[in-house]
Order: structure tokens, then sequence, then C-alpha cells
């Protein structure tokens, strides 16, 4: 029997240079009959076990800024896929409260994510990850994204602006 | 950080089931080890995470095998458990039995 394994799973393993060990292991064990689901929940962890510690000491910032916004990728598209928050919309005072609260997080998070940029020794991926959460819900609950296409677009916008956030915070702080 | 010098419940387990193993040992019957005997699932990247933090602490010792075709090119990890590693268990199992034998609501729940 020669089963080919999910080959994004498989790609991702080797892009993220995921010890050689594991994806023989995993390939080994799809050969003998596990399914593709097991395949990739095995992926996801490994990736997720060698990817936090790397998240945590990431090199450069424009690394940590990636791999924080694609932690949140999983979780977002999960809860996208479950109608969460529902589509379409009620927009009733109990909603634009939530909106404006969890908007609120989102640019409590510029904030604090353009002040961590200022010293090394803190967790850029980290924060993009929370605020990239935080931002996204927040659009989510006003606007309301209704297609796969629409989610896709905003999660462009939303790694841009964690990218360009040293950038516009150099712009408007020249002299820190 | 400091470093601790016990073992954790997952280090452990991980190097009883080495210790079952013998000179065998990688991933994938390290992992089927620990689901059949202490019936609990755990993935292959957290049995090598632990592994890697063993060895970190000269308690495990690895070596690379040969890659082979049915792992498409890649090779395994072969583990073993150092003398100092063995140490560590027997010192555990000691605490453990005294905390044991001290605690009379659970005599006889071996059984």
């Amino acid at each position: 029997m020669n089963r080919k394994p999910p080959a994004l799973a498989d790609w991702l393993l080797r892009r993220f240079h995921v010890a050689e060990a594991i994806g023989g292991d995993l390939l080994e064990e799809f050969q003998n009959g596990r399914s593709r689901v097991w395949h990739w929940r095995q992926s996801l962890a490994a990736l997720a076990i060698t990817l936090a510690p790397r998240a945590r000491n990431p090199g450069s910032r424009g690394r940590a800024v990636v791999l924080g916004w694609l932690a949140q990728l999983p979780l977002v598209l999960g809860l996208w896929a479950l109608h969460i928050p529902p589509r379409p919309l009620n927009f009733t005072a109990r909603t634009i409260g939530v909106a404006v609260i969890v908007l609120g997080t989102g640019f409590a998070f510029s904030l604090a994510f353009a002040e961590r940029l200022k010293r090394a020794s803190n967790s850029p991926g980290r924060a993009a990850f929370s605020g990239a959460l935080a931002m996204r819900f927040g659009a989510t609950l006003v606007e309301g994204r209704t297609t796969l296409a629409h989610l896709a677009l905003f999660e462009i916008r939303v790694l841009v602006t964690l990218l360009l956030q040293p950038l516009i915070q150099k712009r408007l702080r020249p002299n820190k | 950080m400091r470093r601790r010098n016990y073992l954790g419940e997952l280090e452990l387990i991980v190097l009883l089931a080495l210790i079952r193993l013998g000179e065998e040992a990688y991933g994938v019957p390290i992992a089927r080890e620990i689901e059949q005997q202490a019936r609990r699932t755990v993935s292959l990247g957290s049995v090598y995470a632990t592994l890697d933090r063993l060895e970190e602490r000269g308690l495990v010792k690895s070596r690379m095998g040969e890659p082979t075709a049915e792992r498409g090119g890649r090779a395994k990890r072969y583990f073993e458990i150092t003398g100092q590693g063995m140490c560590e268990v027997r010192e555990t199992q000691r605490t453990l039995v005294r905390l044991w034998k001290g605690v009379p609501e659970l005599k006889g729940g071996l059984a």
C-alpha cells in the first residue's frame, strides 16, 4: 500500500523544518492505515509545538508577526465555518455594544503592540496573535463576513496592518 | 528560567515507555506504548518535545537511523534511557511509593 499523505500538511512540515523524524513517523503511521484527519491533527500539533518556541524568539519581528497571525487562522476559520458570529447579523443594541467592546480591544492592541515593538524582550508574535483576533472579531461583528473571499481579503488586510505597525509607529513618533 | 530537577507526569510516562521498549524505541512505538499502557492519547509532536527536554537534561540519548523509502526518505530517531535517567525514574518511584504508603484511603487500590 502506498497512500499519499495530505500534500499541504507534508509541505508545511518541511517548510517549517519540523524534525525529520516526526515527518517520517507520521508518514509511516499513515501508510499503516491512519486517516487523513489523524495526519492533519498530528501535523498541526507538531507545527504548534515546533513553532511556539520560535515565536517567542523568532529572530526577526516580521517573522514573529507572520507567525502570530498564522496562529490565529485555524481558530478564525473554524469559527467562521461554524457561523460564529451568526450570519446575517442582527444590529441589535447588544450586537453593537459587543462590537464596540471588541473593536476597542483591537484598538488597544494596536497601541500595546506598537509599545511592545520598542522592547526587544517582548513577544511581537503573541501580540500579533491577540491583536489579529481582536481586529478580526470586531470587524466581523460590524460588517459581517459572508464569504470565504471576504474573510481572506480581511485577513490579508490584518496581516499588512500588523507588518506596517513598526513603520507607522516610527512615523508617528520619530524621536522615540 | 530555573531548571527543575523532578520528572513531570508525561516525562515519567515516556521514560517508562522507553524502558519497556528497549533499544528499538522511536516515536511511533513510544506513542503506541503510551496509548496502550497509560490509556491516553498523545501527539507525536508532544512525545518528541518531551524527549528533547529529557535529552537536554541527560536522561535519554538519541541516534539517527537510516532513511527509508516507506518514510519518504526520512530517518528514524532512536531513543534510549541513560544511567542518569534510570536513577531519576527509581527516585521518582521511591517518592511515589513513600507518598502512597502514607495514605490509608488508597490502601488496596491496586487490586
